[in-house]
């Protein structure tokens, strides 16, 4: 028995030591008052309200949306300056996004409604700055949302408080407010970011912090929003479709009269952010190399930042991961991995006027090599497109569609004559020594004619489709010239995408100023800040607005602008109307050992046409099935 | 001493828990009352009579539950106990009888040595089953009383099959155990299974039901993993009789009990054995060659208008340079053949040491298996050792213990990519790209996405993963017969598992080159930069203890009663981290990383991974016979989960089963003489389970750390997210099983089967409920236990064992049947009537964003869940006259239609082949019947067996490049040179007098099959096992001190026969809308294998 006595306490030890309560809180969980009442709880708090902002970024998709995460996020070619000509790119048209992806962010403005309802529960903790500050940033927040929602349907409900979950489904079902109510609560929200927030530097307070927001970003965001409305409510009143949902005041409506208020509103707050931030000269001589790194160094320009982090522990669910944009902006064969699909446009560089290409007598001009074309241009247009001839990575952008033998008569007999169809034009290799040919092609850069290259390592041809340049142009702005090929595969890329850059807050100020008619010189002065920094001769006192836009366009190319800019100048279904976009293509001739370039149209030939109903965005179905509030729908929709 | 020690420590770790939970009060009762049971023997003896007992078992020693002792002409007796013990009072010079179903009635006279009577029953001829001992929850039955829908596998029917998953082993086998082998990668063990369809999931794979091996819960992956030289038997639980395991119980229950010593009265027992094959792989797909895919790229070109309405593109390639290739001047490269091997080697090996006395028994086994993969450079190998010590140990007459002791330790090699994109790549790069930059095998060409096969499969290249697991599990358990109440004994059994998850990822970066003719260069791109290891670290600790009281009493010679009593508890915990490094200098080790590098420096931790969570549980069973005619059962489990909030976190499951033995009845007996119905019994079975593995603490408000975050000034700033409105009543899903039976034996085991019908109903399936609430509320809605569905199905199962002379044969078949319905689904209104016919609805609306709905058929209240739709397939377009008086649009106005191109039906007649025209094509998913029988005979020294298995109601769809030649502008496999071309390869294929070649598929570049064209019927039946044996004559060996030498051959998937052509039927292509892309992972899993064997084993 004592055996059994003896083996029953062996048994009793285990079991008590085994003994467990149920009431086990799980370890990843932490609670409401942990979160408030220390600066690290906050701070956590606004890391994951910014990484969820609505920030079209370098992985932002016009059809699909904000991606997080990895799956299609190393796709940057997908930008939406394809979607409107400006590149031409893996879209069919205008059409594959103009009508949204549903965005309807309500989460997100209920935890930022969170944080401006418990934080002041918890201010005990903290100084009255700091509490003022972190609103502050909260503000911001909600109205950078608000704007993204309000320039795709017009008006949207507006949730200022955190609503109760046990409230009734009626209660929940909040109405539709105006598009102009919608744009009076982002100015007052932005407003109370603006004097809540501490001043950067000053009083013992630390810099700005790059990736939030300081309250100097606050005006300038106040700048983009109201500029928006304002021509909203001038240029919205004579292009429009008509509906229910016009006459609402919730898609359109805004009074032409209140065009005033709002350009005055963007105005100020451009002027509030002068001698805050300023345009980035560096000290450079050489104007390409100092508006390449406008993008690449950080600088005192950049007043609100998204940056990325290879590191980052939670990428495949935030904002921060890797992106892949010199993986996907350039050459395959000045990357480790990726490949590219979207082109600058030849369109774009025309804004800079006509490429000295085609003689007088209107024979093509002769280059003794493909990098002479970029001679004469503007050193801004050079820092922002990679031409035929360029180099990188201490490689040549080696980019030639043919070899004509001989090339006799004017560019535009030639391309009325052999290439108007490019799909047509596909030589059999080896065969392309055939005698009878003139124009010579290749399916791959390994076919050789007399010891040359028939088409460049960077194509185009047919055989690989899209991953060689359509438009025989690359984009330059935002490449990491300093990378090596080696390091530049998919998700290796963290440059900061620049939401907003100081260029913008001038544009924004001068169009403003413009649109008032009573500040022209302002206007001007603003103008020729940009172009004195981009290398270009100044406007005069004759600029029009066509001058003003047209600059915003050459300075923000590529930056997501033109998109939105051409809507609210509700010029899209004009400019982009049955539009074909157009390519650089070089050529080299034979017999007289000479590159010609020919203007042609892209050789997909997508076509861009952009319905007026697109000026709004229909709202998402499934919202409109739980909330009947919502109706009356965009027009049109 | 030492282990217990060791287990002592282990339960220290826990001490600090300060209340006493109810478990050790009813500890406290449980030691209490053993020393008090103890001092009570003997006290209430009759006088002149003496104890007597003893044990029962039967010719193979195994112990005899339920056996009926007594004293002739005496009423009542004695019931063995689960041991085949008994004990009664008896005066010297009395005769027992003892008799027990199936088995020769024996007699016993007492004399004065009658202490620890052995008795062995014989079994009658041909009722052998009758009298087995089955497995079932926490216990042990007797196959004529189960009640249950019970299928048992034993030892010597598993390892007919041979193959390095224990899972694979019981295909065909079990009715209503669905099995589907996805694919034979070493190391993967990817085989998706579920009981009766009660897993099935429309969108990933399948969840397996529980494991339970040796009385502990175990995960799917130790099943796998276990050698099955150690496996006594395989019970699967699929109805109520699975109730007793409470709230994980929903998708059945599979009981793995190990194997222990015989009584060899000291004697020991020791077997070698191995096992030695070689694996030959199934439709490894094949690209075409270089010729063939230059007329195919030259045929798609002359399709391809792009956005050019009027001419299409010459040929990219001349008649001059395809026939090049043709006459071989130039060379193809087949990548697949570049990479692969035909044959690989799998070897297994095991030793077992069993034996035992009166006093201990023991049973030892180490196990070593080793496979190989395709690959030439065997690049994806795994290895794998198994070990366990069971010993029982019979302390006094009334106390018994037992220590088992089992472990595992696996690793798994692999190049630093993943197998489908190893395949994608070999199937589709061109034919016309050399494997290496002119052909120098110092420079591995640069070939799209960077994916040269060659460097892929070589872990030196492109660097290794080392997937390391180790297992160990302990347990140790008392039974103690408590005097004074002949048939009560208390049990206690305690279980420490431990695992560890090891696993090291290298990633080299590796130079990829081109050639410049040129310039007689090869310029050079570094690929998969920069170099990092990565090492991850996962802990896991479970414990589980559980005390019982069992009872077993037989009253008045005919009421059988047996009960139970059981408390349990379990803990689980984990933990893990993981830290990466880049490194340069050729050495993949973190410490050896570049210093200061943060850019690839990350240090992290699977916040979901960390687990602390307790389970308590009460159970209950009782079981009843009257006479083996009237059977009962009852059995109920109380559960509480730490998952769960404290207001829905205990949960009741109770199960009833009813059965009646008619052949049993005299009325039967007279009728039909028991020597022709051996056995018939109708049972019925209705129980209540539930499933608890959704979402975790959805009952816990708060914010979840670390969330997604963002970088600010340059460092990286961990988010916090808020969890939502907690859901406080947020449960586990009930199922609610229904089941009922009949078994029959006729002829002694000349015929048997057994028919099932079953019907489980379940509810509060979890759904996001916000398929009302606007999203301007921003509430992220969590679960809520929300839908329900309906799985019902049949299973039959026939046995026939005959012997006619010296050949003894066994045929045993089964057929299973199962189909799940939707009942009531949270879902939004359908856009309109036609999308409510197809069933087309938004399983679960994200909030934030109408993005990210899911539309699978189907998925609406009421539907089948396995439903394919898509179009009807009409036929092929066999001439141009049939285009042009073909009065359907099928897209274009059929500009661009080509004679071998597919119609479909106008199912609404409107002209327009759309949408509109999908109708129900097929099922989706696992096969919904699937069938095996297994032939064994023996003759002499021979045997033999085969096992054939198969599945139909079974569709798969191939996807990318097994559906799509020139997929992504890259190559094609060969199958597609069997397609519908012109005669002339430059004729025109628009104009109306081009002569065209038949084939199989359309021409290339023209629409892909779809619809029931594209969806296949996978029906198949194979040769899953087939093994022939001879075994040694047993003069000979004995002279030299061997007991037996057995040697045989096996084969594993020797034939298979299948409509389907150019893939296995079991290995995935794609199956419908929604699903995870890892199931199938587009058709790139690594291929099946066929494996011939050849074996011995020796016993001494």
């Amino acid at each position: 028995m004592k055996k059994v006595k003896y083996i029953s306490l062996i048994l009793a030890v285990i079991i008590i030591g085994s003994c467990h309560k149920l009431d086990v809180p799980p370890l990843s969980i932490i609670s409401e008052s942990q979160v408030f009442s220390t600066a690290n709880g906050i701070q956590a708090y606004l890391a994951n309200m910014y990484t969820f902002l609505p920030m079209e970024d370098f992985v932002y998709e016009p059809d699909k949306g904000f991606l997080t995460g990895d799956g299609g996020r190393w796709q940057n070619f997908y930008q939406m300056d394809a979607i409107d000509g400006e590149m031409a790119g893996p879209y069919g048209g205008v059409g594959d996004a103009a009508q949204g992806f549903g965005l309807w962010p309500y989460d997100r403005i209920r935890n930022i409604n969170v944080l401006l309802y418990s934080l002041p529960k918890y201010a005990s903790n903290y100084t009255q700055d700091q509490v003022n500050e972190w609103l502050g940033e909260a503000y911001f927040c909600r109205a950078y949302t608000y704007f993204a929602l309000v320039k795709r349907y017009g008006g949207v409900p507006i949730v200022r408080t955190v609503i109760d979950p046990n409230a009734t489904t009626a209660s929940l079902q909040v109405p539709r407010n105006t598009e102009e109510d919608v744009y009076n609560f982002i100015g007052s929200d932005l407003d109370s970011a603006y004097n809540l927030m501490w001043e950067p530097g000053a009083g013992g307070h630390p810099a700005i912090q790059q990736g939030a927001a300081s309250k100097y970003a606050a005006m300038a965001y106040k700048s983009r929003v109201m500029l928006f409305a304002g021509s909203i409510a001038k240029y919205g009143a004579v292009n429009y479709v008509d509906g229910d949902a016009r006459a609402k005041g919730f898609a359109g409506g805004i009074p032409a009269g209140d065009a005033t208020k709002f350009f005055q509103a963007a105005y100020d707050a451009a002027k509030l952010v002068e001698g805050h931030f300023s345009l980035y000269t560096g000290g450079y001589p050489d104007k390409v190399q100092n508006y390449v790194d406008v993008f690449m160094k950080p600088n005192n320009e950049q007043i609100f930042i998204r940056q990325y982090s290879l590191s980052d522990p939670q990428r495949n669910n935030d904002n921060s991961g890797p992106h892949s944009y010199d993986a996907t902006m350039t050459c395959r064969y000045m990357t480790a991995d990726g490949l590219s699909r979207t082109y600058p446009s030849l369109d774009y560089v025309e804004r800079f006027g006509p490429l000295p290409i085609v003689n007088t007598d209107g024979t093509p001009t002769r280059f003794s090599d493909r990098a002479d074309l970029m001679n004469s241009l503007e050193p801004r247009l050079l820092a922002t497109i990679y031409f035929p001839g360029s180099t990188l990575r201490g490689l040549t952008f080696d980019v030639q569609r043919g070899i004509y033998k001989t090339f006799n008569g004017s560019a535009a007999q030639e391309l009325s004559n052999n290439l108007n169809t490019p799909n047509d034009v596909n030589t059999n290799w080896p065969d392309t020594t055939d005698p009878g040919k003139n124009l010579l092609f290749a399916a791959n850069s390994n076919q050789l004619y007399r010891g040359r290259r028939i088409v460049g390592l960077a194509g185009w041809n047919p055989s690989t489709g899209d991953d060689n340049t359509r438009t025989g142009l690359y984009l330059r702005k935002y490449v990491d010239y300093a990378k090596q090929q080696s390091a530049c595969g998919l998700y290796q890329s963290a440059q900061s995408y620049i939401d907003m850059r100081y260029a913008e807050v001038l544009l924004n100020r001068a169009e403003a100023a413009f649109e008032l008619g009573t500040l022209q010189a302002d206007a001007l002065g603003d103008i020729n800040q940009l172009r004195d920094r981009a290398g270009a001769a100044p406007a005069t006192a004759s600029m029009t607005i066509d001058t003003i836009r047209n600059e915003r366009c050459k300075e923000l190319g590529f930056e997501h602008q033109y998109w939105w800019d051409i809507r609210r100048w509700r010029t899209a279904d004009q400019v982009l109307d049955n539009r074909k976009i157009y390519a650089l293509l070089p050529y080299y001739i034979a017999t007289e050992n000479k590159y010609i370039f020919l203007k042609q149209v892209e050789p997909f030939q997508r076509t861009y046409t952009f319905q007026k109903k697109w000026y709004y965005e229909p709202l998402p179905g499934g919202e409109l099935s739980r909330n009947p509030n919502l109706f009356p729908n965009n027009p049109g929709y | 001493m030492k282990k217990k020690f060791t287990l002592r420590q282990g339960g220290n770790r826990f001490a600090p828990v300060l209340q006493p939970p109810s478990g050790l009060i009813i500890f406290l009762l449980f030691i209490i009352s053993l020393p008090v049971m103890a001092q009570r023997p003997a006290a209430t003896a009759i006088r002149s009579a003496v104890p007597v007992s003893g044990r029962i078992t039967n010719e193979k020693g195994e112990p005899l539950a339920g056996a009926s002792v007594k004293v002739k002409k005496s009423k009542g007796g004695r019931s063995t106990d689960s041991s085949g013990r008994f004990t009664l009072m008896a005066r010297t010079g009395d005769e027992l009888e003892i008799s027990y179903v199936g088995f020769t009635q024996t007699r016993y006279i007492v004399n004065d040595q009658s202490r620890g009577i052995n008795l062995v029953l014989k079994a009658l001829p041909g009722s052998g089953k009758l009298d087995d001992v089955i497995v079932v929850g926490y216990g042990t039955q007797k196959k004529a009383n189960v009640l249950g829908s019970v299928s048992v596998v034993k030892a010597e029917d598993l390892v007919v099959t041979k193959n390095e998953n224990v899972v694979n082993m019981l295909t065909g086998k079990v009715p209503g155990l669905r099995i589907q082998q996805m694919s034979s990668e070493p190391g993967s063990f990817n085989t998706q299974y579920d009981i009766r369809g009660f897993g099935s999931n429309p969108l990933g794979n399948p969840t397996p039901p529980l494991i339970i091996i040796d009385g502990v819960p175990r995960s799917s992956g130790d099943l796998s993993r276990l050698d099955p030289n150690e496996i006594d038997n395989v019970s699967v639980l699929k109805d109520a009789s699975a109730a007793i395991y409470g709230v994980k119980a929903a998708n059945g229950v599979v009981l793995v009990t190990t194997k222990r010593g015989g009584r060899t009265n000291g004697k020991f027992n020791i077997t070698y054995s191995v096992n030695q094959s070689w694996q030959q792989f199934l439709n490894v797909p094949q690209g075409i060659d270089a010729a063939g895919y230059m007329e195919l790229y030259n045929e798609a070109l002359k399709t391809n208008f792009g956005t050019n309405a009027t001419t299409t593109a010459p040929p990219s390639f001349s008649d001059s340079t395809i026939a090049l290739y043709k006459s071989g001047q130039l060379k193809s490269t087949n990548w697949m053949k570049a990479i692969t091997r035909p044959l690989a080697p799998e070897t297994q090996h095991n030793l077992s040491m069993s034996g035992g006395s009166d006093k201990v028994n023991y049973f030892f086994d180490l196990g070593y298996l080793t496979q190989g993969s395709l690959f030439k450079t065997n690049s994806i190998n795994y290895n794998r050792w198994n070990f366990r010590s069971n010993v029982n140990i019979n302390f006094t007459k009334r106390l018994r213990g037992a220590a088992n002791i089992s472990g595992y330790t696996d690793t798994k090699n692999a190049p630093n990519q993943s197998v489908w994109v190893i395949f994608k790549y070999a199937e589709n790069l061109l034919p016309t790209d050399p494997i290496y930059a002119n052909n120098n095998p110092l420079y591995p060409h640069l070939e799209p996405d960077n994916d040269n096969p060659i460097v892929m499969t070589n872990s030196d290249l492109i660097g290794q993963n080392i997937f390391k697991n180790k297992n160990i599990q302990g347990q140790l358990s008392l039974e103690y017969d408590i005097p004074g109440i002949p048939g009560l004994m208390a049990k206690g059994m305690y279980n420490y598992g431990y695992n560890v998850t090891d696993n090291t990822i290298v990633s080299k970066a590796y130079n990829l080159y081109t050639y410049d003719a040129t310039t007689d260069t090869y310029p050079v791109t570094t690929a998969h930069s920069p170099s990092t290891v990565q090492r991850q670290y996962y802990t896991n600790t479970n414990t589980l203890m559980q005390l019982s009281l069992n009872y077993h009493h037989q009253f008045g010679g005919a009421h059988n009663v047996t009960a139970l009593a059981l408390y349990e508890e379990s803990q689980s915990s984990g933990d893990n981290f993981s830290a990466q490094e880049s490194f340069s200098l050729g050495i993949p080790y973190l410490f050896a990383g570049n210093a200061g590098d943060a850019n690839y420096l990350q240090v992290g931790q699977d916040g979901n991974a960390l687990v602390n969570q307790v389970t308590k549980s009460y159970i209950g069973r009782f079981d009843y016979d009257y006479k083996g005619r009237y059977l009962a059962e009852f059995s109920f489990r109380e559960d509480a989960s730490s998952k769960f909030s404290p207001i829905a976190r205990w949960g009741f499951f109770p199960g009833g089963l009813i059965g009646w033995r008619i052949s049993n009845e005299p009325f039967m007996q007279k009728l039909i003489s028991p020597s022709v119905l051996n056995n018939l019994k109708f049972r019925a079975s209705y129980g209540k389970l539930g499933d608890d593995q959704f979402n975790l603490y959805q009952w816990v408000s708060g914010y979840n750390y670390p969330a997604p975050g963002a970088v600010l000034n340059g460092s990286y700033v961990n988010g916090v997210s808020s969890r939502g409105i907690p859901d406080l009543g947020l449960s586990w899903v009930n199922s609610k099983t229904f089941n009922v039976g009949a078994d029959f034996d006729l002829f002694n085991g000349l015929i048997g089967g057994s028919v099932e019908y079953f019907n489980r109903t379940r509810t509060g399936l979890p759904a996001y409920p916000n398929a009302q609430i606007p999203g301007t509320s921003g509430l992220q809605v969590l679960e809520a236990n929300l839908n329900a569905d309906v799985t019902k199905g049949i299973e039959v199962t026939l046995t026939h064992h005959q012997t006619i002379h010296q050949v003894s044969y066994n045929i045993s078949g089964n057929i299973g049947f199962s189909r799940i319905k939707r009942g009531f689904t949270e879902e939004t209104r359908a856009a309109s009537a036609y999308d409510q016919y197809q069933g087309l609805q938004n399983l679960n609306v994200i909030n934030g964003s109408s993005q990210g709905n899911l539309q699978v058929n189907g998925s609406q209240s009421g539907r089948y869940s396995n439903i394919w739709w898509g179009y009807l397939y009409g036929g092929q377009f066999s001439s141009y006259n049939q285009i042009y008086n073909y009065n359907v649009n099928t897209g274009g106005g059929n500009q661009a239609v080509l004679p071998g191109n597919y119609y479909y039906q106008d199912i609404n007649h409107d002209g327009v082949i759309d949408d509109k025209d999908k109708v129900p094509l097929a099922t989706r998913d696992l096969p919904m019947v699937n069938f095996g029988m297994t032939l064994s005979a023996a003759y002499k020294n021979f045997d033999a067996s085969v096992l054939l298995q198969g599945a139909t109601d079974f569709h798969i769809q191939y996807a990318e490049q097994l559906a799509t030649p020139l997929m992504y502008q890259r190559s094609a496999l060969s199958e597609f040179i069997n397609r519908w071309h012109p005669a002339d390869p430059n004729a025109n294929l628009f104009d109306p007098n081009t002569q065209w070649v038949p084939g199989t598929y359309s021409a290339t570049g023209t629409p892909i099959a779809d619809g029931s064209k594209a969806v296949q019927n996978a029906t198949y039946m194979r040769v899953k096992s087939l093994e022939i044996g001879y075994t040694l004559p047993k003069k000979v060996l004995n002279r030299i001190g061997i007991q037996n030498v057995r040697v045989y051959v096996n084969s594993y998937n020797l034939a298979t026969i299948t409509g389907l052509k150019n893939s296995d039927p079991e290995h995935p292509g794609t199956v419908a809308t929604g699903q995870d892309f890892n199931v199938s992972q587009a058709g790139y899993l690594y291929p099946m294998n066929r494996t011939f064997s050849c074996g011995a084993s020796v016993s001494f």
